[in-house]
């Protein structure tokens, strides 16, 4: 019944949206990416509404500026295990606990090191959906232990960003940390462990309800020899159990790439994936009309992400009224887009990950297998706190004592060099151990100063002032009440707006401020 | 005050603490008494919260706008009365970085304790005798003095199976109840979700005094209020003039007293935002001229004595939370263990001892019990270096007037170890089944996913 299909996606929006301005290019930015700034955002515009979707979603052309992160080498257990021979059990105990601080060392430094990727990144639907993906398929530092395993992971994500989902499901499933993370590692012919099979199911690819406890025991069967050897991915077929298998239906002596070739023929298997993107992408309660019509260009385009993200981006359900400044930001997009969108060099990068772990975000870390619930679970007396200080803290710079409680102790060059080096100290014969320098320096963020932006932009009167940054920050307009407080700011006193004067300069800060911490501003 | 508890009472205690008047000046320093009390359920929901609150948001002037609430009223008892559930307290203190259980409830009979610790073993003139086998670290005076009234109660080697000993995994399992690793959220957050029911509960129903929020207080739906200071309850304005803090207020607004539903995220946004600003305006003011805000020269009891009057001065100004958490780190005592664990053994008795002085002026000690745990012990055998490393079970204790002190569960078998390492005998699951049946009135199968049996620490019901 092809008919059906055409008018429920016609129903339900994926027809080509035909409008195109700013407004619409800067809600494709804060969505597709983490915001932008108004040249960003006007250059979008310029294009048509198909080619700015191209633009974000072909960016493997778009070379990466940005240098990837290094992570120390040989830290393994087994490498160790090996070079410890002959020590006492005191001195191993000891240097183990010394290369964990290490490690510890090492995943904050690639948090920091992400944040910034984020900011600077001149592809940022790649970023965007790494960080998908990351809370999609969660492993967990803690958990998996290994700092390096958590980056080869965030590499994974970051490489079939948009990739078909059946290579990234077949990926995931070979991963080192989500082996370890959901003991997939210790799952074997003799002693099925069903931790990997139950989520592939339940969080990564059908739903609850689409199969049963048996189909969980089966998908175990056919996963086991899916192994580690140390630190790498290992095909064991002595582990492996080869027996027959009955799964969803199918009967037959499956292995994990039949498992995953049955689940992607279901008919759930679409509607999950589109559920969950229009949950990231476009509105907390997509309609069933929306997630079938969704699901339909799923199958329709073989899970092919890229072609899946094309249409959904320049669909009408995309930009309808009541999608736009509909979402609540995550902490990456409140801290990624705030440096973004007011242009902010990218320096206390500790800073900013302890601003995101203080609102419910610690990246390599989501509270649970299910990842991050997002939404309005984002919001709470504490959470709303710790976001508009955020803005306050980076408005006014790490380095002074208002950000000191909220981003902690910023700034001083070479303590983490210094620190790494003395946890490090006697292990410089250690074979194959490689230790890159720091790569993201604690540095303090320095105040906010809009004089470049006034300048840039010729703001030399309260009301352009007031009318760019609303533009550039907010996600909506503002109603005449509103916007009578934010004046008010600018002009208090009958003070005279000078771009010039330092007070003014003030005022202006003043005004951001207030905007940033607008419960506007903690949608997209 | 019930006369029955024994408690503290002036005088008995041979030291007693010397800011005891500053305090009790502070605790009485209340608003005035409301008229008459309000009668509240278990909880107030985050709707009524606000309801409640917006509505006085137009009267605020120069009186914090909650205060009209006279929430003051559901704290206040008299002496002949049994406590109402939604009037008991719960305060847990974490132990952070495994406390050596051995070298804080000494077996001081035992051969084997002294052949594993040649160094570290305290000798028995080193301690404070608590019954014929066991004595107390020397250095805990103030735990000792507890401990005499019969309110303190050390339970014995409290763990669990095939115990983890990396300090985040064992953390963890305490916090989440669940060995096994089948539960995410906290044992506490379930609590909460179960006792809020289907709406959410108004954050303040738990705080935690700390950056983060603990695993332990979050579940599914509810998440507790977490701040290391009451002042961080504060939103900061970048740039002076400082009128940003008024355009906030206003911008950040509930539109309408009642929204039309559903909600929209934005208008849900602003009502907790204004929940928020309520929630903070009661803590800063409860803790106004408080020793424990920034600039408090009291030290007594270290950082633990400070976040301990903070949940005091709290629980005086009437504030509906059912649940305090508050940590003391540093037990991770690898090397030169003696000095360092005395030093916070007698920051834990003289903090607790203010604290239930404290409370016993403003009249809610017996609202309040407190639970303490550690997420591990530590080897029995010492290492070169003066310390301990990473072991399994240890002892946890309770105090409180509810609590029949003394020691109780099975010493660990110092001839029995596991890996070099102390059996657990208490299943910590017991103690939260104990906590959560015997005093916050709930059933803890529900939240722990079984029955563990209760340890008969807790006074029944009077």
């Amino acid at each position: 019944m092809p008919w059906v299909v055409v008018a429920t996606a016609h129903a339900a929006g994926l027809a080509p949206a035909a409008d195109w301005d700013a407004a619409r290019a800067a809600h494709l930015l804060r969505r597709a990416g983490f915001g932008g700034t108004p040249a960003q955002v006007s250059h979008l515009a310029s294009l048509s509404l198909s080619a700015a979707v191209d633009e974000l979603i072909d960016y493997a052309g778009t070379p990466q500026t940005d240098p990837d992160f290094r992570c120390a080498s040989g830290m393994d257990r087994g490498a160790l295990r090996r070079a410890q021979l002959g020590r006492s059990e005191e001195k191993r105990q000891e240097v183990r606990q010394r290369l964990e601080r290490f490690d510890r060392l090492q995943i904050e430094e690639l948090r920091a090191w992400w944040v910034r990727r984020m900011i600077v990144t001149p592809r940022p639907l790649e970023e965007r959906m790494t960080l998908f993906w990351h809370g999609h398929f969660t492993s967990g530092y803690r958990e998996v232990r290994s700092a390096s395993m958590m980056w080869e992971q965030n590499e994974l994500f970051r490489k079939h960003a948009l990739d078909d989902f059946r290579t990234l499901l077949v990926a995931v499933s070979h991963n080192p940390a989500m082996l370890r993370y959901l003991d997939n590692a210790s799952n074997r012919k003799e002693a099925p462990n069903e931790n990997y099979a139950r989520e592939l199911l339940e969080l990564f690819t059908l739903g609850e309800g689409n199969y049963t406890e048996a189909d969980i025991k089966a998908a175990a069967r056919a996963l086991t020899g899916w192994t580690l050897r140390g630190t790498e991915f290992r095909n064991a077929p002595r582990i492996h159990d080869d027996g027959e298998k009955t799964f969803l239906g199918h009967t037959g002596n499956f292995d994990g790439n039949d498992i995953i070739n049955i689940i992607l023929e279901q008919p759930a298997a679409a509607r999950f994936l589109a559920r969950k993107l229009l949950v990231g992408f476009v509105r907390d309660d997509p309609s069933d009309a929306d997630i079938e019509a969704l699901a339909g260009v799923i199958r329709a385009e073989k899970f092919n992400i890229r072609e899946v993200l094309r249409t959904l981006f320049k669909s009408e359900m995309f930009y309808a009224a009541d999608a736009q400044a509909s979402l609540v930001k995550s902490p990456v997009d409140l801290v990624v887009g705030t440096f973004r969108v007011l242009e902010l060099p990218p320096d206390d990068m500790y800073g900013a990950v302890r601003a995101l772990r203080g609102m419910g975000q610690d990246l390599f870390q989501p509270p649970n297998v299910k990842g991050w619930d997002g939404g309005r679970k984002w919001i709470s007396a504490a959470t709303i706190y710790a976001r508009y200080n955020f803005a306050s803290a980076m408005l006014a710079g790490t380095g002074s004592r208002l950000a000191d409680n909220m981003m902690g102790p910023g700034a001083d060059p070479g303590r983490l060099q210094r620190h790494r080096r003395d946890l490090l100290h006697d292990l410089d014969d250690y074979p194959g151990l490689e230790v890159p320098d720091v790569q993201v320096e604690p540095q303090y963020q320095p105040a906010f100063n809009p004089a470049t932006i006034l300048q840039r932009e010729h703001l030399a009167t309260a009301d352009r002032a007031l009318n760019h940054f609303v533009e550039r920050i907010l996600p909506l307009r503002v109603d005449p009440r509103q916007r009578n407080f934010l004046r008010v700011l600018l002009v208090q006193n009958g003070a005279r707006f000078d771009p010039d004067e330092p007070a003014t300069m003030a005022r202006v800060v003043s005004l951001v401020n207030a905007l940033l911490t607008m419960p506007e501003y903690q949608v997209k | 005050m019930n006369d029955e508890c024994g408690m503290m009472k002036g005088g008995d205690h041979p030291q007693d603490p010397v800011d005891a008047p500053a305090q009790n000046r502070q605790a009485t320093a209340q608003p005035p008494a409301p008229a008459q009390p309000i009668h509240h359920s278990q909880f107030p929901s985050r709707r009524e919260f606000l309801r409640q609150g917006a509505s006085l948001v137009a009267l605020a002037g120069t009186v914090p706008a909650f205060l009209a609430q006279t929430v003051q009223a559901a704290g206040r008892h008299s002496g002949a009365r049994a406590l109402r559930d939604g009037e008991k307290i719960l305060v847990v203190l974490q132990l952070a970085g495994g406390n050596d259980g051995l070298n804080t409830v000494v077996p001081v009979t035992n051969d084997a304790y002294y052949r594993a610790r040649p160094q570290l073993a305290l000798p028995g003139r080193q301690t404070l005798k608590l019954d014929g086998d066991f004595a107390l670290n020397g250095a805990a005076v103030d735990l000792k003095a507890l401990y005499d009234t019969e309110h303190l109660a050390f339970v014995h080697a409290v763990g669990y199976p095939n115990p983890n000993r990396s300090h985040f995994k064992s953390m963890d399992i305490w916090h989440t109840a669940s060995p096994e690793g089948r539960m995410h959220d906290g044992w506490l957050g379930r609590y909460f979700d179960n006792a809020c029911g289907g709406e959410d509960c108004d954050s303040t129903a738990g705080i935690a005094l700390a950056e983060e929020s603990p695993l332990a207080m979050r579940g599914e739906r509810f998440l507790p209020l977490a701040f290391e200071r009451p002042e961080s309850l504060t939103w900061h304005a970048a740039a002076r003039p400082a009128p940003t803090g008024r355009a906030v207020t206003a911008l950040n607004q509930p539109r309408p007293l009642d929204p039309p539903q559903p909600e929209t995220n934005l208008e849900y946004l602003r009502r907790v935002a204004l929940e928020a600003r309520l929630s903070a305006e009661k803590i800063q003011w409860a803790t106004r001229d408080d020793g424990a805000r920034g600039g408090g020269r009291n030290t007594r009891g270290g950082a633990l004595g400070r976040d301990l009057r903070t949940v005091a001065r709290l629980i005086a100004a009437g504030m509906q939370t059912r649940v305090y958490y508050v940590s003391l780190g540093g037990f991770d005592t690898h090397a030169n263990q003696l000095n360092r664990q005395s030093g916070l053994l007698r920051d834990l008795g003289t903090a607790l001892m203010d604290f239930f002085n404290t409370l016993k002026a403003q009249g809610d000690l017996e609202r309040v019990l407190v639970l303490s745990f550690s997420e591990f012990g530590r080897r029995v055998a010492e290492n070169g270096s003066r310390g301990t490393d990473h072991g399994s079970g240890s002892v946890a204790f309770l105090a409180g007037a509810a609590v029949k002190g003394g020691l109780h569960g099975t010493p660990g078998d110092l001839d029995n170890l596991d890996r070099g390492d102390v059996r657990y005998t208490t299943d910590f699951r017991s103690l939260y089944a104990t906590v959560l049946d015997g005093w916050l009135g709930v059933r803890s199968a529900q939240i722990l996913g079984g029955e563990f049996p209760k340890l008969d620490v807790i006074a029944r019901r009077r």
